[in-house]
């Protein structure tokens, strides 16, 4: 299997929203799409995956036109919604169907990441009233600091059966709804993923929760497309990269190689005095100091061991000297800084 | 190379489909439209009838005279026509001897209460007359006017005699005074009635158009009840069902859960299985009120005893589904259907449109607008009831879509000219549906569109 995207290209009226791009996924892992606000993004997303007509280029899928017939293709839109009127269960059922998934394994899946993605009590009324037993139980019992029960209210009234309700679907937080929306995408058990702003909007304890789940469809041999403006998190999964900015990709290729071209320019010093003065003598750029520990912007290498060089000769004890190559958020602002006009 | 996906596929229709009607029916809102509706169909009659008989009932009961009932010292008739009446031509008026005897304190009017006067050559002899009459006294003044004959009955100014049996008296005064009037021309009741009935005439007319006329099974006034009633039927199809699909397109366009739908089923299908799973609801709502009204024509026969043509509730009662027989109804529904996919298919383009709430109004209003000029032209075509009206009608589309099976089954047009009304329709609904396979993923996609038709033309290019 492998992705091949070839001279996409598109405009409306006399713009150009996308200019030929090219990139080419020829094996699992996960392909970075970076880019500025209204870089092209999501108009390339869409045409990728068949949702919009391409004005050139191809996309092609084991050497096929990529589209939902050729490729299982799940896929998490950056907008989210859900109908805000059909249950949650239904809406599920119908994203699985569409996708041709037959009701027993949709159910068995939606069962599944429910239980995963910790959105059970939302689709399940037994799991709303097990949920509301728990609460009303909570709320009758007391606590010292310690821990220890000191008043149980068991008796106190009878608690009023209630028939257990769902929260609507428009009710439930932008967290819990992008939970619901990454189910949809994984009903089909995609060979193609495609996530756009995957972890915005997610508190930590969710994030990694689906940090996860991406860690183990990538183990699984997945082909994921990210797209995020998080780039620490996006860092941590993707092995290659294109960055746009404003219509045309400035920077794609192995995220390794690209950095590496890049040379180590990122030096975290720390030592026990002020070396102002060092620095400046080896012509190293001064980011920021705290209590002597100093971030520096070297031109490479060699620049980096002149400046070890001359603490050494001084006889400065040094208590970190590290030496590393740009970050990804480097590269980003550095890659659209250079092409802007 | 830029190859293009096959745009006017339907692969995922059925699983839209399914998914619409069972929501459909899950809305609670819809659920209770579709009982309500089946409700009123099928006791529509005898509600209907109920209240027509009950107020029929009330009104005879305060005409009818019952002198058994009546209070009144003396009746007088005085007549100046040439209409003899004599006291034995009023028994209506009297109650017989023996019912006279069963009335105690000599209740109600008997026959020596009532008195025939022989006419005065008086002046103001009149008047005379009435100012003589006691407070339980009535007279009845049969005289002859210039349009025919005018009876008046006149009490005192202090009569204590009810108003209802004064009117009693008067009626049933004048009912024998007709029959006696009838008797003395020696001519009976029918023919009377044929005398008054009139003649219809006509111009000279060509043989064609003769036998046109001869073919028309039903009457022009018919003919206009029926148009109305049908074109009703399309137009509520059209507003009941316009709105639920433009709110349900711009929900999911807004929700941008489309996005996620459009990575599993081509566009096509996507607005094409909405429209259809809508469609659904309404022809079994349509079903079941041809069933309701068949239940309702069955009790207002069986319960009530009147037959249905007694009982005319033409109009918006699907009579016209049935009245026409197996192909007269496969051809209404046909175009139902075809003005169902139309309409439906324009409510979804607009809908596509929408980025607002405000949007959904105004694409609400246009698809409304389409439909009401075409139900107002229907109607007018129904009472203008002319040849090529009908024949244009039938053929011009978007009113061919409401008009052209009412003009086939009441015999204005043939089937060929109803065939290429149809072919017309089709092509038509091809055209729309064309123009949506290229609009429709365009426009649910973008966020800066209007409901406009310009809009829709233009994302069509792009």
């Amino acid at each position: 299997m492998a992705l091949v995207v070839k001279d996409l290209y598109k405009k409306y009226g006399e713009k150009i929203v996308v200019d030929n791009i090219s990139f080419e996924m020829p094996k699992p892992g996960v392909y970075a799409l970076l880019g500025t606000n209204g870089a092209g993004k999501t108009t390339s997303i869409r045409m990728i995956l068949g949702m919009l007509d391409k004005d050139g280029g191809e996309v092609t899928w084991d050497g096929k036109p990529l589209n939902f017939d050729t490729c299982n293709i799940g896929y998490l839109a950056e907008e989210r919604g859900l109908y805000p009127k059909y249950t949650l269960i239904d809406q599920l059922r119908y994203f699985g169907e569409l996708r041709g998934v037959d009701r027993k394994t949709v159910d068995e899946r939606i069962k599944y990441w429910a239980e995963r993605l910790k959105v059970e009590e939302y689709i399940y009324p037994e799991k709303a009233a097990e949920l509301l037993e728990k609460q009303e139980k909570e709320g009758r019992v007391r606590y010292d600091e310690n821990g220890n029960v000191i008043e149980e209210k068991t008796e106190a009234k009878k608690t009023r059966r209630r028939k257990p309700k769902l929260q609507s679907p428009d009710q439930l937080s932008k967290g819990n709804q992008q939970k619901i929306q990454f189910l949809i995408a994984m009903i089909s058990e995609p060979e193609l993923l495609v996530l756009d702003e995957p972890f915005s909007g997610l508190d930590p304890v969710n994030t990694d929760i689906l940090k996860e789940v991406v860690r183990e469809q990538i183990a699984a041999g997945k082909y994921i497309i990210m797209s995020s403006h998080q780039m620490e998190v996006v860092e941590e999964f993707c092995t290659d990269i294109t960055i746009l900015h404003r219509s045309k990709a400035v920077v794609s290729g192995n995220l390794n190689e690209i950095k590496k071209a890049r040379g180590r320019v990122n030096l975290n010093l720390k030592v026990e005095q002020d070396i102002a003065s060092y620095i400046e003598a080896a012509g190293v750029e001064l980011i920021s100091e705290k209590e002597f520990e100093y971030t520096l912007k070297v031109t490479g290498d060699e620049q980096a061991n002149k400046l070890l060089s001359s603490l050494i000769a001084a006889d400065i004890p040094i208590v970190k000297f590290d030496l590393s190559e740009m970050s990804l958020h480097e590269i980003f602002v550095n890659a659209v800084g250079e092409n802007a006009e | 190379m830029n190859k293009r996906e096959n745009i006017y596929s339907l692969e995922g229709f059925g699983k839209v489909f399914r998914f619409t009607v069972s929501q459909t029916f899950k809305n609670k809102g819809y659920l209770v439209a579709f009982v309500m509706f089946v409700l009123v169909m099928t006791f529509m009659g005898p509600i209907q009838y109920l209240s027509q008989h009950t107020s029929q009932s009330a009104a005879e009961d305060s005409l009818s005279y019952d002198p058994a009932k009546v209070e009144v010292d003396k009746i007088s008739i005085y007549n100046v026509t040439t209409v003899g009446l004599q006291v034995d031509d009023l028994t209506d008026l009297y109650m017989t001897d023996e019912e006279a005897k069963e009335e105690e304190n000599k209740a109600g009017v008997s026959k020596d209460k009532v008195q025939v006067l022989e006419p005065v050559e008086e002046i103001d002899y009149e008047n005379k007359l009435a100012d003589s009459l006691g407070n339980k006294d009535v007279i009845v003044f049969i005289k002859g006017a210039e349009t025919g004959y005018q009876i008046s009955g006149v009490v005192s100014n202090d009569s204590k005699v009810e108003v209802d049996d004064v009117d009693g008296i008067t009626e049933t005064v004048k009912d024998i005074y007709e029959v006696k009037r009838l008797e003395n021309s020696d001519v009976s009741s029918e023919d009377v009635q044929m005398i008054f009935s009139g003649v219809d005439t006509s111009s000279v007319i060509e043989e064609s158009s003769y036998v046109a006329e001869e073919n028309k099974t039903v009457s022009n006034i018919n003919y206009m009840f029926y148009m109305l009633g049908f074109s009703m039927i399309i137009f509520l199809v059209v507003s009941m069902t316009n709105s639920y699909i433009i709110t349900s397109v711009t929900e999911e366009k807004q929700s941008k859960l489309v996005e996620s739908i459009l990575v599993s089923v081509r566009p096509m299908a996507l607005l094409m299985g909405k429209v259809c799973g809508m469609m659904s609801y309404v022809i079994l709502l349509l079903g079941c009120g041809v069933i309701g009204s068949n239940i309702s024509n069955l009790v207002m026969k069986n319960v009530f005893e009147i037959s249905e043509s007694e009982f005319n509730n033409s109009g918006f009662n699907f009579s016209i589904f049935k009245d026409f027989g197996g192909f007269g109804f496969v051809c209404l529904i046909l175009s139902v259907v075809l003005a169902f996919i139309l309409f439906g298919t324009i409510a979804g383009l607009f809908g596509s449109t929408c980025n607002k709430t405000e949007d959904i109004q105004d694409a609400t209003g246009n698809v409304m607008m389409i439909a009401m000029v075409s139900y107002f032209a229907a109607i007018g075509v129904g009472a203008f009831d002319k040849d090529i009206v009908n024949v244009i009608a039938a053929l011009l589309p978007p009113f061919s879509f409401f008009t052209a099976p009412v003009i086939y089954v009441t015999g204005r047009i043939g089937i060929a000219v109803l065939i290429v009304s149809y072919i017309i329709q089709i092509l038509v609904i091809i055209g729309v549906m064309r123009l949506s396979a290229k609009s429709y993923r365009n426009l649910i996609l973008s966020d800066s569109t209007t409901p406009k038709l310009k809009t829709i033309f233009k994302s069509a290019k792009m």
